[in-house]
This record gives C-alpha cells, sequence and structure tokens, in this order.
C-alpha cells in the first residue's frame, strides 16, 4: 500500500474547465484530469490561465515560470505538462511514461485519424457541439486511402448522434441519411427510425421515407419498445417520481434545482470551444 | 518596558508564585475569602483574618471544586469554582505586580501536582477573563517544573540521577530524573511514586509523631535511594521547611551525596518554563519525557517526491494536550490508514491500521483523506479520518472514522 502525501494548496480561485463542466481545485486533480485525458489537453488546454493557476492558486510559482518558459522556446504541450505531472508529485513514473506515449502516438496518426479520435472524446465528454464541429472539419479534408466511404460514413453517423443528444433531430437524421449513403450501413436507417418513433411529427427527407419503407426491419420496432421500457426503470426517473411524490415545496426546489441543473448541462454541450 | 515572567505552584493547600526578578517567591495558603456586604475579596493570611473577625466567608479546596465543576455560595451569590479561581489568581499575580510596579505579564507557567484536563481548561478561562492572551498562560506537571528547576542549575548537579522528596500537606511523593545522552538529542526522563507512606503533617506537634514521622521518611528513603548513583537529591514542600524533626532520615540522605532544600522548586521551575517560552530558541535542547508528554512518536509512511518518507504527526516529548497535527494524504488503495507508533526508550514499534470503514468506492486514488491526530492523554490518541473525496470528479462525503489508539 502506499500513501501520497498531500501539498497545502490554499485554492481560492479553481480553475474552471468548461468542456468538462469541472472546477480544479488541487494538483492531485489536475494531475489526474490530464493523464486521463490527453486528447483535450494536447490542443488548447496549455495556456496563461493554467500558468496563472498552477503559480497563484497552487503556490508553485517557479514550476509556473518554468512551464511558460518551455512554451516561450517553443516546447510541445505534452513536454510542458510532463514538467507539471513531474513536480505535482501524484502521478507514478509509469504513468508519466505512458502519458507521453500517449501523445506520441496521437502525433503519429494520420490528421483525419486523430481528428476523429479527438471528436469522438469530445462526443464522450459531452461536448457534442464541439464534437460536430471537428467532425465537419475531417469531411472538409480531401480524400485519400483514409477517407474512404466506410470512414465518411462512421462520421456522419457520429454526427448524427451528436445532434441526437443536443435533441436536435431534424439534423440528427440528415445526418444518419448521409451516413447510409456512404455506408449503407442499416443502423443509420434504425436510428433514422428511432428518431421518427420518438418524435413522430417531425420532418425528414422524402428518400429517407422511402428507405424506412424499403428497409424496414421488423425487429426495430421491438428494439425501440424495450429501450423504452428499460428507460423507465432508469435512476433518473425513479429520481424524478420520487421528487413528484414530496411535498409542494419541496417539489419546487426540487424541480427548481433539476431543471437548472439540466439547463446548465444543455448550455455545457452547447459551448464552443 | 518588559513583562514579568511567573511561575505559579497551584495546590490545595498553598500556592507559591515566583517571579525570575530577583529570584523572589511568595507563598500563601490557597484559600479565598469574600466579605459578606461587600464584593471585597482576600485571599491567603488575609482570608483567614476576614473569616476569624466574622466579616468574611472563605472558601478552600479552589482546585477541587475547579475540578468537579462546583460552586460555593457567599453572601447569597452563587459562584462557579472558575470565578473564585479567577479571584485567587488576580490576587495572587498583583503580589509580584505591586512588587515590582509591572503590570504586564509576559508569560506564566502554571504548574499542577497532576495534569487534570478540566483545571487546565478553567485556568485558560481565568487568563482570558484576566486579559491575558491564550498563548501567555502554559500548564505543565510538577514533573516537568522539576526538570526545568534542575536543569536550570549547574551541569554537576544533574549529571547523574536527580531525587526529589516532597512532602506537602496533602501527599507525599518521590520523583526521580535521568538524562540520556548519544542519542540524537538529549532526553531527559522524570517519573514520580506518590508515596502511600504519606501522614498529614499534624503529627509533627508531638514527639511520638515526629519519631514516627522521621521513621517513616528513613524507611522510604532507604527503599527509593539504595544504592543508586545521584548527582543531587532536593527535599521540598512544606514538610521540609525545617528538617530538625527528621535527623535519622537526614543523616541517611546527606550520607557522600549532596543535598539542597529547595521549598520553590516546582514554581521556580515554572518560572524557568515560563522564561524559555518567551525565547525565540530554547535553552533546553532536549526532549522531555515525564508526565503530560508523550513518550511515544507517531508518524506514517509516505510517499513524497517519489520517495518513502516518514510524516511525523506527534513527536515524543510533545505536551499531549498541545500535540495534535493533521495532513491530507491519498491512500492507494483506499482501504485503511497505517500508522507507526514508535517508543522511545525501547525503540519498539507498533504499526496500528484503522480500515477506512463506510468511505465510497472510488477509482484508485480518487479518495482524499483528512488525517487529524489528538490526544486524550499521556496513552490515548484520538485519530480522526475524513473523507475528502476528489474534488469536484469524486464529491467528499461526510464520512468520518474516528479511533481511540492506545499508545
Amino acid at each position: 500500500m502506499s500513501v501520497w502525501l498531500c501539498r497545502y494548496e490554499p485554492v481560492k480561485r479553481p480553475l474552471y474547465i468548461r468542456e468538462l463542466d469541472l472546477h480544479i481545485y488541487s494538483s492531485q486533480e489536475l494531475s489526474y484530469i490530464i493523464i486521463h485525458n490527453p486528447l483535450f489537453v494536447l490542443e488548447g488546454f496549455v495556456d496563461d490561465r493554467l500558468f496563472t493557476f498552477v503559480r497563484e492558486q497552487l503556490d508553485m510559482g517557479f514550476l509556473a515560470l518554468k512551464m511558460e518558459r518551455l512554451q516561450k522556446a517553443g516546447e510541445s504541450n505534452e513536454e510542458i505538462l510532463s514538467l507539471f505531472l513531474q513536480e505535482a508529485d501524484y502521478c507514478t513514473a509509469a504513468e508519466i511514461t505512458q502519458f507521453r506515449q500517449k501523445a506520441a502516438a496521437f502525433k503519429k496518426m494520420l490528421p483525419a485519424e486523430y481528428q476523429k479520435e479527438r471528436a469522438d472524446y469530445l462526443f464522450q465528454i459531452g461536448q457534442y457541439l464541439n464534437a460536430v464541429s471537428v467532425y465537419n472539419k475531417i469531411l472538409e479534408m480531401p480524400r485519400d486511402t483514409y477517407i474512404n466511404e466506410f470512414f465518411l460514413g462512421k462520421v456522419h453517423s457520429n454526427i448524427g448522434a451528436c445532434y441526437a443528444h443536443l435533441f436536435q433531430f431534424e439534423r440528427a437524421a440528415k445526418a444518419y441519411e448521409k451516413s447510409y449513403f456512404y455506408s449503407k450501413d442499416p443502423s443509420s436507417l434504425k436510428s433514422i427510425y428511432f428518431l421518427t418513433a420518438m418524435k413522430p411529427e417531425m420532418n425528414i427527407s422524402a428518400h429517407s421515407k422511402e428507405l424506412l419503407v424499403s428497409e424496414l426491419n421488423p425487429s426495430w420496432n421491438e428494439e425501440f419498445s424495450e429501450i423504452r421500457e428499460a428507460a423507465k426503470g432508469s435512476e433518473e426517473l425513479k429520481n424524478l417520481d420520487e421528487l413528484f411524490e414530496k411535498d409542494s415545496l419541496r417539489r419546487q426546489n426540487g424541480a427548481e434545482e433539476l431543471i437548472s441543473d439540466w439547463k446548465r448541462k444543455y448550455r455545457s454541450m452547447q459551448s464552443p470551444s | 518596558m518588559e513583562g514579568l515572567v511567573l511561575g505559579i505552584d497551584l495546590c490545595d493547600s498553598y500556592t507559591q508564585i515566583s517571579c525570575l526578578k530577583n529570584e523572589k517567591s511568595w507563598m500563601i495558603p490557597t484559600v479565598i475569602c469574600r466579605e459578606k456586604q461587600a464584593e471585597n475579596w482576600y485571599i491567603g493570611e488575609e482570608a483567614y483574618a476576614h473569616t476569624l473577625i466574622g466579616d468574611g466567608v472563605i472558601v478552600d479546596k479552589l482546585l477541587k471544586l475547579t475540578s468537579r465543576d462546583g460552586t460555593a455560595t457567599i453572601g447569597g451569590i452563587r459562584y462557579e469554582a472558575v470565578t473564585l479561581l479567577e479571584q485567587f489568581l488576580k490576587k495572587i499575580l498583583e503580589l509580584p505586580q505591586k512588587e515590582y510596579g509591572v503590570q504586564a505579564i509576559s508569560q506564566l507557567v502554571v504548574t499542577l501536582q497532576t495534569i487534570d484536563v478540566v483545571l487546565m481548561e478553567a485556568l485558560h478561562i481565568c487568563a482570558e477573563r484576566l486579559g491575558l492572551e491564550d498563548k501567555k498562560l502554559r500548564v505543565i506537571s510538577h514533573t516537568e517544573s522539576f526538570i526545568y528547576y534542575v536543569l536550570s542549575q549547574k551541569k554537576d548537579i544533574w549529571n547523574n540521577q536527580v531525587g526529589v522528596f516532597d512532602l506537602s500537606a496533602d501527599s507525599f511523593r518521590y520523583y526521580e530524573l535521568k538524562v540520556q545522552r548519544g542519542m540524537k538529542r538529549m532526553m531527559v526522563i522524570a517519573e514520580y511514586e506518590n508515596l502511600e507512606e504519606g501522614f498529614n503533617l499534624d503529627i509533627l506537634g508531638s514527639a511520638s509523631g515526629v519519631k514516627l514521622a522521621d521513621k517513616i521518611l528513613y524507611s522510604c528513603g532507604e527503599r527509593l535511594i539504595q544504592k543508586k548513583l545521584y548527582s543531587s537529591i532536593f527535599l521540598t514542600g512544606k514538610g521540609f521547611h525545617k528538617q530538625d524533626w527528621a535527623p535519622d532520615f537526614m543523616k541517611m540522605i546527606c550520607s557522600k551525596r549532596r543535598v539542597y532544600i529547595e521549598t520553590e522548586l516546582f514554581s521556580k521551575g515554572a518560572a524557568y518554563r515560563a522564561e524559555d517560552f518567551t525565547r525565540s530558541k530554547t535553552a533546553y535542547p532536549f526532549i522531555c519525557i515525564c508526565e503530560g508528554h508523550l513518550n511515544t512518536t507517531v508518524s506514517m509512511n509516505v510517499l513524497r517526491g517519489g520517495q518513502d518518507m516518514s510524516l511525523v504527526m506527534a513527536c515524543a516529548g510533545d505536551n499531549w494536550f498541545e500535540a495534535s497535527a493533521a495532513a491530507d494524504v491519498i491512500p492507494d488503495p483506499a482501504r485503511e490508514i497505517e500508522m507507526t507508533i514508535s517508543s522511545l526508550d525501547s525503540r519498539k514499534k507498533k504499526i496500528v491500521k484503522i480500515p477506512l470503514e463506510g468511505f465510497p468506492k472510488r477509482p484508485p486514488r480518487t479518495t482524499k483523506v483528512r488525517v487529524e491526530v489528538s490526544f486524550l492523554d499521556e496513552k490515548t490518541m484520538q485519530v480522526v479520518l475524513r473523507d475528502q473525496g476528489f474534488g469536484e470528479l469524486f464529491p467528499a462525503t461526510d464520512t468520518e472514522v474516528r479511533q481511540e489508539v492506545m499508545l
């Protein structure tokens, strides 16, 4: 068993990471974010705001100075962050090596492959609009052996998923339609079917309508019903039911809190990087 | 102008106050009296006088009264013991204040025969009410003031063992001190023994009583001293204000030994301790192991800068009632916190494992634990482990584990 001793860090103004909707209060948390989110921290994260936090809040002035100097000398973000990880005394040497290896692996990737990894990561952390923006950049890249029909089908399918999470069902349906155009993958049609099942009044293109009629799989309806049933037993829904059983004051307060949380999360999903 | 540096030996029968300035001491009975018709307070002999005249009501056994949080009613007013103690301290402090024309107190150390937490807290309340900053009052045991008194003397006085016979109206005690050298820091170990043979000093009023008392002392002295090598022996307490009543004991004890009579040993020791508190660097660079002090070191093995190191939470020689420490650690796996208790004299080590019961399950190294260590007495450590979570990633819960550890 090992026990890490934590530095005394009187953080008064935490570092807010909008993309993760997270406030960072310690060097340990910052180290954790760096090693678990390399795709996020390697682009647009190492900036003056980070240096100020390290210097003023973590009280690591000398380290902040060294990080700034590395940046001015043109060193990569990976080098600057590795220096922080070493000095912050939270990660093991193996973890820092792993971080470097991941960064090196990303560098070796083809631009489209790397951007897709990045967009997929943004999708995973709920940054749907930012993910769409990166996927669209990929679509602007010239076609090659990597950017083939299958790859484009995947990208469009992911754009569809992003819009679906943002409740922009029409846009999602268009993206799935394009995905089917490139990949001929029936799962894209199934997604359109699900979207129409959730929002029957939704407008979809005539072509999509035709495809749904010609390619309709009877099992989709059954699958959708199962998903809907499963969703009824979800924790969130149970909490909501419990809230409505409370007295009016508590119900009102709980509802306000919940709606404000939903709004905050939805704004965060759409926030531009 | 510099304030006074004072030591008070507070006992239920007599109280002594010593001031290092001109080495002056006062000794007065620990009694307080209030006039029946007016809010005028008297202490010591004056208190007896007013009581005998019949215009005052006297209260004695002030320390026992305070320890049991008692009260006393004078002139129809119910006084809490702490208020009476406050008045008593105010009056006794006036003695050196008037003598030297100085009101300010730079440091005050009160020495008690035995450390009593309730009494100690009451003394701090009194100090606050008397306008004395909390840090300017320290409370120590007789054993500790004995150490500071002895180590303030020339070195040949404490080269080997030092013994003290303390014969007072309510107890008979033997103290012993030895200095251990050859360690990183010199260590001074002092202990005491309550002698069951203690007797009421009133028996010294009769010839047969004197003879019996001498015999008791002789037998105790012989048993305790045996063939030990002493640098010096001190006799203190009201019983030794005169020594001619114990010829056999004095003859035996003075044989090939240096014996000193010091009736103000504890109050002077307290004053020396007080003087040391005023210094930026101690003049007594030793580890003090005695009543009121820890004789074990409590530490945790932690990782710092990739290296294993021992984080000392409390050190042997620290005052147990002042020793407290806190540290934030991240255990991996978050199952338990392990503490090492090292005994200085025997060099034995004991490992204590405190399970993190009820702590939420989280990914590796995402549970920060605040470890707080304090002491309930010299032999009992209290450890509190609080879940600090891991920022907003894994929010803290109000889970905490409390455990008392016998040292």
